[in-house]
């Protein structure tokens, strides 16, 4: 399937956009699903204990010891930021990391394994709330900003609602 | 409130089974667009497509419970709507008079080259419908500023030149944007397939099942 792709990527890419279904059609199915819905109890144990596990990765990745000099601040308690190694909210599923050298910052998104990290929207923003300048995450999360001048400036991942204030020192 | 729009397939699916129907409803709209494509290619009309395309959800739905992780979502969606497209093609036939339920009986199920007409290759449709999803997919994540001269591009067939004046950028940028766009696109759909481990090597399983009728 991989090949089949690689060799037709150009004419999908030039081909006409699939139209979705008519509203009609698509109420009717998700009409069908929400009627014919039966759940089983152990499918219920199952998915629970993947969401313990995903819970326990989440918050293992953010203490490992080389983001130690990444502050994070979790979505669930946004006004604190955490310095790491240390205790991070207990409800958090999305934090923001950051680092800076020099005149550049760079940073990370990390969410929890339910979740692509990829093609976030970041912000760097003045703090009177002027934009400076935006990015996106590569697959695992980072970003960077370079070349910014001395002063304090706030990073943002609207679509999170992350928000963390940043210094760049003179 | 879930972001269902990041979780993969597998999750969605694992939650749906679990009870969770805003999942199962973020399944059926990721991949509404491909299912019903291939019911519009094999329904004799746009009621009939709207009828198999409510059968496969209902059919889904009443398997979900047998789904397993990392079973692979799309692999088992395309099993799902393949017997559904088969089975209406069937009933069809029958309303028709051309095959009795005593002679599907007594003769074993039909080959689905006997179901369908020669030129459908249901397999193959499938994949390319699937296919032309996952790319169109991509393509809506990209930022504004790489997806813009890419439909430029491949899909209105304009020049680089062209694109540049549109845009109000050097021609260089508008070449550097397409390419990486491009690339963007082909990491995002790779990925997609490797999360799907029964979705790699079914190219060659796939292609021709549906063959004419002799």
């Amino acid at each position: 399937m991989a090949m089949l792709f690689e060799e037709r990527l150009d004419a999908y890419l030039a081909a006409d956009p699939l139209p979705p279904p008519p509203a009609a059609v698509l109420d009717q199915a998700t009409r069908l699903l929400r009627e014919h819905h039966r759940p089983s109890a152990d499918a219920r144990q199952s998915w629970l204990a993947r969401l313990a596990q995903v819970r326990e990765d989440f918050l293992a990745a953010l203490q490992q010891p080389s983001l130690a000099t990444f502050a994070l601040a979790s979505r669930a308690g946004s006004a604190a930021t955490v310095e790491l190694p240390g205790a991070v909210s207990g409800d958090a599923d999305a934090a923001l990391g950051h680092a800076v050298q020099g005149l550049n910052v760079r940073g990370q998104v990390f969410l929890t394994a339910l979740e692509s990290p990829a093609d976030l929207e970041v912000e760097l923003r003045f703090v009177d709330g002027e934009l400076l300048e935006q990015s996106h995450t590569d697959p695992l999360g980072r970003f960077r900003f370079l070349g910014l001048a001395p002063g304090r400036y706030e990073l943002l991942v609207p679509t999170l609602g992350l928000v963390q204030p940043v210094e760049i020192p003179a | 409130m879930p972001r269902y729009e990041r979780w993969i397939d597998d999750d969605l699916a694992l939650a749906f089974r679990a009870g969770d129907l805003a999942a199962g409803e973020a399944l059926l709209t990721r991949y509404a667009r491909f299912v019903y494509a291939v019911c519009s290619q094999f329904g004799v009309d746009d009621q009939d497509a709207g009828d198999i395309f409510s059968e496969v959800w209902l059919k889904l739905q009443r398997q979900i419970v047998s789904y397993e992780y990392r079973t692979g979502f799309r692999a088992y969606l395309r099993v799902v709507v393949k017997s559904v497209i088969i089975d209406q093609a069937r009933r069809r036939r029958r309303h028709d008079g051309h095959l009795s339920f005593d002679c599907a009986a007594e003769e074993g199920e039909p080959e689905l080259g006997e179901l369908l007409p020669a030129e459908v290759d249901v397999e193959q449709a499938l994949l390319d419908k699937e296919l032309l999803d996952l790319v169109q997919r991509a393509v809506r994540l990209l930022p504004d500023r790489f997806r813009e001269p890419l439909e430029l591009y491949y899909r209105d067939g304009l020049g680089h030149q062209t694109i540049a004046e549109r845009l109000q950028m050097p021609k260089n940028t508008v070449t550097t944007r397409i390419h990486r766009g491009r690339e963007q696109v082909r990491r995002q759909v790779l990925e997609w397939l490797h999360e799907d481990p029964r979705s790699i090597g079914n190219a060659e399983l796939g292609v021709g099942v549906g063959r004419a009728r002799p």
